[in-house]
């Protein structure tokens, strides 16, 4: 189970469900620097689809190793596609032959002595900040369920590696009662291909005194966090054992398994680097 | 854990913060200003200069990979022969740090890149020389009791009149390869076609960067830009020759860490990487210490600090350098 490597041939999908509801306009101190939560959440995405499009790529192109869809939710209780409005999801190498802007960012470089210098870099921005109306998280969450429904039945796709969804938010859904969301939440884990079920991944953006973000809690990290996290961690995927060894060297030695789907106010693109994504050509053991 | 491209792509642009020994190295970046990567399945590389050399900087993607790559390393570093690009496994030379806030470190592959690509080398070699110089390589490697598994084109160097492999990383001793010998051969039947594409009759000397022509002077490369002089001033172009920022200034520096130092009639100021003032030019003097993100400013006769974005620190306050 998850030891499917991802390849042409057994391709997998990616879903993002991006918040953008007014509540995403509150500012919390992300990386070390005050910023709304929209800027922290569009900060996220982009790094994520950076590292989905970089490690599809070779020499010769990006090649369609995983489909990929982005949706927004927010506004007048909309759901919406963010790469193109036309088709939700499409395959990593048509997003990365899509034009994109460059967006200037400035970034906490921290120096050998400890101090803190500021640097300023361009980096790719598919997704940018976005924080009007309400927050209807259990459409998106149904919206996704139904999109991997079908694309989980597809013959070609029956031995992938099982599709991966990352719901980030600050976790106030206004559409739903929390048993609406885990009851979606369920039925889109229980989704499978023969590599086992899909992943649900929340990543929690939240105002904390802590300025440091932590990922893939085990229920004893949630501690005093807020009824909207113990909430999403009740509706992240429990993390398969195979992880357990790179969650660990993340998370340190000392932290024990099981290990939820979730992170708050941190990034997970590590999860992407724990795929192994294409075939290597190279055999010499 | 390993640490991400995004990780990687963020330590190349700011490699004072990010490495231990590779502080002063600056990676080849495209137009836009993001650093070219190069992928494969198991490393991610970037080209870097550092001290005027070029170099091929790879980060493995899996602990499998990273595994594999130091044993082979380790192996390779006790073999000395000019047909070896020199290479060094670099242990803990990448820094980034978790969503903690925890320092990690990751080891990454610094390897040589003499000569030229062969790709483009083999634009002024006649096929005699091509064939040679693998018959050559293939001794090379017996020599050496080494496979390389994955020699092609581009893996392969064009140095001081031979083929050098690049890219060992899962490279064997203890006898050649016979895969190596077919993987040569199919190199010359791609590489070696009409000699009348060839110029070796041409003995012009290898130069992979375009002429930037029509400027009175050209700088050298620095984070995608390079600052020329015109009749209207100093500017800055990409490697393509196109003007990113106009020529309007008296005096420019280089860019670092998306910074530079301009001169204008009214004063010194300090720009970012699209021509705008971050400092405007109304002083005296203006020094910008990259390393240090440390700015200062002189304003009749007395010096102020300022960060980054050009905020002011300190009052203008002393008749030095603080």
């Amino acid at each position: 189970m998850y030891s499917q490597s991802i390849t042409r041939a057994h391709r997998t999908a990616f879903i993002l469900l991006i918040d953008g509801s007014g509540s995403m306009a509150e500012e919390l101190l992300f990386r070390g620097r005050t910023q709304s939560k929209a800027e922290a959440v569009a900060t996220i995405t982009n790094e994520l689809i950076f590292e989905l499009i970089e490690r599809a790529r070779r020499t010769e192109g990006v090649r369609d190793y995983y489909d990929i869809a982005v949706l927004g939710y927010g506004g007048d209780d909309r759901v919406y596609a963010l790469l193109d409005a036309e088709r939700p999801m499409m395959s990593v190498a048509e997003l990365a032959a899509k034009p994109i802007d460059l967006h200037r960012q400035l970034i906490d470089m921290r120096q050998p002595d400890g101090s803190i210098a500021q640097r300023e870099f361009c980096t790719p921005q598919w997704v940018k900040p976005h924080c009007t109306g309400q927050t209807p998280m259990l459409e998106a969450l149904r919206i996704a369920r139904d999109l991997l429904k079908e694309w989980v039945l597809r013959p070609e796709n029956a031995a992938s590696f099982p599709p991966v969804v990352f719901n980030i938010t600050d976790g106030e859904a206004t559409d739903g009662t929390d048993n609406d969301l885990y009851g979606v939440a369920e039925e889109i884990r229980s989704l499978a291909t023969t590599e086992g079920n899909v992943l649900l991944l929340n990543i929690h953006i939240a105002p904390a005194t802590s300025t440091s973000g932590c990922c893939f809690p085990s229920a004893n990290e949630l501690g005093e966090m807020s009824r909207h996290a113990h909430l999403l961690y009740s509706c992240s995927s429990e993390m398969p054992a195979c992880f357990n060894e790179a969650i660990r060297s993340i998370k340190g030695l000392q932290a024990e398994p099981p290990f939820r789907g979730m992170s708050f106010n941190a990034s997970v693109a590590d999860v992407v680097a724990m795929l192994d994504i294409g075939s290597i050509s190279v055999k010499t053991e | 854990m390993l640490p991400t491209i995004h990780q990687f792509m963020q330590a190349l642009r700011s490699p004072a913060d990010s490495f231990t020994t590779l502080q002063r190295a600056k990676v080849v970046c495209g137009s836009d200003g993001l650093p070219i990567l190069r992928r494969t399945t198991r490393y991610v590389e970037a080209e870097i200069t550092l001290d005027g050399a070029r170099y091929l900087l790879s980060m493995p993607l899996s602990t499998a990979a990273a595994a594999q790559c130091e044993r082979t390393l380790t192996a390779l570093q006790r073999l000395n022969h000019p047909a070896l690009a020199a290479v060094r496994w670099l242990p803990g030379e990448g820094r980034f740090f978790t969503p903690e806030g925890v320092v990690r470190t990751v080891n990454l592959v610094l390897q040589a890149l003499p000569g030229a690509a062969l790709e483009e080398a083999v634009f002024r070699l006649s096929s005699q020389e091509l064939e040679e110089a693998i018959e050559q390589l293939k001794r090379d490697l017996e020599a050496l009791n080494l496979a390389h598994n994955n020699l092609k084109a581009e893996n392969l160097r064009w140095a001081n009149g031979r083929l050098v492999p690049i890219r060992y990383f899962d490279a064997t001793l203890g006898g050649a390869s016979e895969r190596d010998h077919r993987a040569l051969e199919a190199i010359y039947t791609e590489l070696a076609g009409d000699d009348e594409h060839f110029v070796s009759d041409c003995d012009l000397p290898y130069d992979p960067i375009p002429k930037l022509i029509g400027h009175k002077w050209v700088g050298h490369e620095f984070e995608g830009l390079i600052c020329v002089e015109d009749t209207e001033g100093f500017g800055y172009v990409d490697a393509a020759n196109r003007y990113i920022i106009a020529p309007r200034f008296c005096w420019a520096d280089d860019f670092h860490e998306g910074r530079a130092v301009v001169q204008t009639e009214q004063g010194m100021g300090l720009i970012d990487r699209e021509g705008r003032f971050v400092l405007p030019p109304i002083y005296e003097v203006v020094e910008y210490h990259a390393a240090e993100t440390l700015i200062q400013a002189r304003q009749g006769g007395l010096w102020a600090r300022f960060d980054y974005m050009g905020r002011q620190l300190t009052p203008f306050g002393t008749t030095y350098e603080v």
